[in-house]
């Protein structure tokens, strides 16, 4: 038996068994809350989102249907649903600042956090954050997940060849955001010293 | 990697197969009209790879939602308390109604009409004054 036959009789049980549900939530909640932690910038939310996403994975899973892609990509699909909601309830409210987000991410145990990072590091979260949404799950599916092309394919639907494709694009937007906003900073530096 | 694009090279790079420095360089060999793009490319890969690293969440965090879950999950999995009926056995229940439903109406024409009979009966035997 394959992992992805293992994989969709794990998923077929948790739909009447309780036991079998919480192990599919033990294989996958690392991965959710990742994309969590990383979309939303600080543990708080990230623990809220994940829970969020595995209680209506509860609720729907009855009408899950295993259509040959790895069930992750459903979860992920949940999971970048609710994140997109919890951006635009908060783009409401106020504009999110990186310090804020890190000082809501401090005073929780997380050796690899965001708070952790040096100067350079949360430059360029900083700038990771900035992207499209979609070139952000595609960053975090490549580094904090190491998925291959033909993964990150399955869980975004699209091709092999167009993930390739977006993730040059996505490199190379990045850099030029990182070199535009150090011209910018070094020019209001210069008015300021001026 | 002949006749490989950049968009290639990055992938490769990135998902480890030239991680170390002497394939790097022999990655922005290939492409010398690319070079400076290239360099600072990898060297963003490079940082990436520092910056979005795996976290996981706290162990206290991740056992009580797993426990909670699955105590949703037993909830929601506990089969219903519904009295299932036959379908034969509710056609018969609805037309037992019907026929009760229509005898009683039946019974109460026919006890209003002898009570009505009745009392006319009653009113011509009665002695004129």
């Amino acid at each position: 038996m394959t992992m992805a036959e293992d994989e969709a009789a794990l998923v077929a049980r948790a739909k009447e068994d309780p036991e079998a549900f919480g192990k599919l939530y033990e294989l996958h909640v690392e991965r959710i809350y990742n994309y969590a932690y990383y979309r939303t910038g600080n543990v708080h939310d990230a623990e809220d989102l994940t829970s969020r996403t595995f209680y209506r994975a509860l609720r729907s899973i009855d009408r899950y249907q295993d259509q040959g892609v790895p069930f992750s990509a459903w979860l992920y699909r949940i999971a970048h649903n609710l994140v997109a909601n919890w951006h635009r309830d908060r783009s409401r409210r106020k504009v999110v600042i990186l310090d804020e987000l890190i000082a809501a991410s401090e005073g929780h145990a997380n050796p690899e956090s965001i708070a952790e990072l040096n100067a350079d590091g949360r430059f360029l979260y900083e700038m990771i954050r900035r992207l499209q949404p979609d070139r952000q799950q595609l960053l975090l599916l490549k580094f904090s997940e190491g998925l291959s092309n033909a993964e990150i394919g399955q869980i975004m639907g699209r091709s092999e060849g167009a993930i390739k494709s977006l993730y040059h694009r996505t490199l190379i937007t990045l850099r030029n955001e990182i070199l535009r906003e150090r011209n910018k900073r070094v020019t209001q530096q210069d008015a300021e010293d001026a | 990697m002949q006749g490989k694009t950049i968009a290639d090279v990055l992938i490769a790079y990135t998902d480890g197969v030239a991680a170390d420095a002497l394939k790097a360089e022999d990655y922005l060999a290939m492409f010398p009209e690319h070079r400076e793009e290239l360099t600072a490319l990898l060297g963003l890969v490079t940082q990436l790879r520092r910056v979005l690293r795996r976290v996981s969440p706290a162990p206290a965090y991740r056992a009580a939602l797993h426990d909670d879950l699955v105590a949703a999950a037993r909830q929601k999995m506990r089969p219903a308390l519904t009295i299932q009926e036959s379908p034969r056995r509710l056609r018969g229940l609805i037309i037992g109604a019907a026929i009760g439903s229509t005898v009683s109406v039946a019974a109460g024409i026919i006890a209003t009409a002898l009570l009505r009979r009745g009392a006319l009966q009653r009113s011509q035997e009665a002695p004129s004054p």
